[in-house]
């Protein structure tokens, strides 16, 4: 066989398994977004019609989230608007995530460059993050309880910063340890104190590096179900609480859920266009040896 | 820009240990204003700490260093004006040239008016102006290097530290920027402290070397004397490519002659008879003598040592050829390309003028 048609036959391959696989990957996405387009009659497919195109296409679903009149009388006990559990989820997961990387930044500089906290530091760090959520949220509840800061803002933007802390030290740590130590020394030299060198010099340098964080730990608080399930209950939950009160004892809400879906994958979307820039080079920071 | 000139840079008995490892021992040396003085080493001798102590980057043990008279020892970095390159160079990468050269202008608060004027006149003593607008990040690394001494040129040190600032170049590049820096040091009248491991770029470029092993100072003199007159054998063995042939030998009195026996050869050495009695050198020494202080002949002479060819190394300006006397190898240099065939029987005439006999117990070079 010539090389030729070894290659043709490699290509077939490699398409033979990609497509699939990327079928499969982006279904899901696909199924969310029409089905919050769907009517409630098509939300679920039947043997004889398994409804992949919908046949109408409706906006009540999203209606019904944020004005629920006059759509879906059907369903007008579970009437809740996510006005609410949207902002929440916003100002939860939006502070918190600044104040993780402020804080997490700038103690990642420290155990990078000064060894602050021993040689070991980090990994003790990520070690009380590999603590199954669940083992803990109870203790925690009790914790909040005693502090009367059960379901208050401040309650859970705390939480979400020290659970996320670990994350944005170890990403930002192997961020300043990839930037040499010369870097820091040649500043010093050109007259900086050790604060300007971090601000003036090195921050700038891990630009990409802040922006990936930013990104990941904001998913992480965006997506969490539960803390907000258990350290809140009527003021401040979040989206993914929203998105599960649509489903219960008479059934399942599919259309107002995948409205939901698709209303709490915008933000992530949002800041992954605003920093794509930086994604790709934050993503292979490191792996390029200068 | 009338640039300031250089000052005096003293070290007097700098110390540094890390942990129960002494890195630097007791270094004491001066360097004169608008002197070029090359610290000589190999890796890990103690170079690169000496230079952190002097830049302020790391705290002395002991001791005490001295810019223009006035004690730094434990002055912070920014405080003692001193311009250092990095072997990295240490350009900022997210700053275009301009910046960079303006970064410690700005920091120490200059008018923009006056980092202008300074930058552009840098700009223009190290041919940058072209890529001023540049980022570091997509500089050549002749740019860099430049880049990275205009840097330390622009806050007008007192001094200037190299850190190895040629090892990242190919060796074209090299021997070009030898020549410029070198320059450069002279017309600009600076001070220079240049930490290097290639003894090439220590003996072209310096005015005086200071050669260092395990954190003690060696030998300080110009090129010439530690290539002529070496202090101990780690200086002889260093100094010099190829390196020079040590000998076991023992030395002998016989009928009023002094004689230097290797076991498969003598040299009569009554010349140094008398040296060698003040400095009560013990019977065991070791004799060196540099490959290009050897000749060849192929008819035999007197007081020359009988040998097979080994190896022959043609490098077209010379020839390195490689010979077995009894168990022991001897190399020669040769100029220009020399002949000779494997197993080939040659005389070898030492010059007795350059040759140097070692203390084997101190490793003093006594002759």
């Amino acid at each position: 066989m010539d090389l030729r048609t070894q290659k043709k036959i490699v290509t077939v391959l490699r398409y033979a398994i990609l497509i699939p696989v990327t079928v499969i990957l982006l279904f899901p996405i696909y199924w969310m977004f029409t089905t919050s387009l769907k009517p409630p009659e098509e939300w679920t497919p039947t043997p004889t019609n398994p409804r992949i195109i919908p046949t109408r296409i409706t906006l009540d679903n999203y209606v019904f989230l944020f004005a629920p009149f006059g759509v879906m009388e059907t369903f007008a006990q579970f009437r809740e608007t996510i006005h609410m559990p949207l902002a929440n989820s916003l100002i939860l997961s939006g502070s918190a995530t600044v104040l993780a990387l402020i804080i997490g930044t700038c103690a990642a500089y420290a155990m990078s460059r000064y060894k602050a906290g021993g040689e070991f530091a980090p990994f003790q760090l990520l070690m009380f993050r590999m603590f199954p959520p669940i083992a803990i949220i109870v203790p925690i509840m009790i914790l909040y309880s005693a502090l009367k800061w059960l379901d208050t803002a401040h309650g859970m933007i705390v939480f979400y910063t020290v659970v996320n802390m670990p994350f944005v030290i170890w990403l930002m740590k192997s961020f300043f340890d990839d930037i040499p130590k010369d870097i820091d020394e040649a500043a010093m030299l050109d007259g900086c104190s050790p604060p300007q060198v971090f601000f003036k010099v090195i921050l700038p340098l891990v630009k990409p590096g802040i922006a990936v964080t930013f990104l990941f730990i904001f998913i992480m608080c965006w997506s969490d179900f539960l803390g907000a399930l258990v350290l809140t209950y009527r003021y401040w939950f979040t989206l993914p609480i929203a998105l599960s009160k649509y489903q219960g004892l008479f059934g399942y809400l599919y259309g107002p859920m995948a409205a939901t879906g698709v209303i709490a994958a915008v933000p992530c979307m949002v800041i992954g266009i605003i920093i794509q820039k930086y994604l790709v080079r934050g993503f292979t920071f490191g792996a390029v040896k200068r | 820009m009338e640039l300031s000139k250089g000052e005096k840079l003293e070290l007097e008995e700098l110390t540094k240990y890390f942990g129960n490892f002494c890195a630097v021992d007791h270094l004491t040396l001066t360097v004169q204003p608008g002197e070029f003085l090359c610290l000589l080493g190999p890796s890990g001798c103690g170079k690169t700490t000496t230079l952190n102590m002097i830049a302020g980057l790391l705290e002395p043990t002991y001791g005490r260093i001295l810019i223009g008279g006035r004690d730094v020892t434990y002055l912070p970095p920014k405080e003692r004006k001193v311009g250092l390159v990095f072997q990295s160079y240490a350009v900022f990468t997210h700053m275009t040239v301009y910046e960079n050269l303006a970064f410690g202008l700005k920091i120490r608060k200059l008018t923009k008016e006056e980092i202008d004027k300074k930058v552009k006149q840098v700009a223009h003593i190290l041919q940058l102006e072209d890529v001023l607008h540049v980022k570091g990040g997509n500089l050549n690394l002749d740019q860099t290097q430049r880049t990275a001494l205009g840097r330390a040129l622009i806050i007008e040190p007192a001094f200037f530290l190299l850190d190895e600032p040629l090892s990242n170049l190919d060796p074209a590049l090299r021997a070009v920027m030898r020549v410029k820096l070198k320059q450069l040091q002279k017309e600009l009248s600076q001070t220079v402290v240049y930490v290097t491991h290639d003894q090439l770029e220590a003996m072209s470029m310096a005015d005086r070397i200071a050669v260092m092993n395990a954190g003690k100072l060696q030998q300080i003199g110009t090129p010439d004397e530690v290539y002529n007159k070496p202090a101990n054998k780690f200086v002889a063995n260093f100094i010099g490519s190829p390196t020079m042939n040590f000998i076991d030998c023992s030395l002998a009195e016989k009928n009023g002659h002094i004689i230097l026996d290797a076991g498969d050869f003598t040299l009569d050495v009554t010349r140094f008879g008398e040296i060698l009695k003040k400095e009560t050198c013990g019977p065991e020494v070791i004799m060196g003598i540099r490959p290009e202080h050897i000749q060849v002949s192929r008819e035999p002479v007197k007081n020359a040592i009988k040998g097979k060819v080994a190896l022959v190394e043609p490098l077209g300006t010379e020839t390195i050829l490689t010979m077995r006397v009894g168990g022991k190898e001897i190399k020669t240099l040769l100029l220009g390309t020399y002949r000779a065939s494997i197993g080939e029987e040659l005389y070898l005439i030492p010059n007795m003028d350059r040759l140097h006999i070692i203390d084997k117990k101190t490793e003093k070079v006594v002759v």
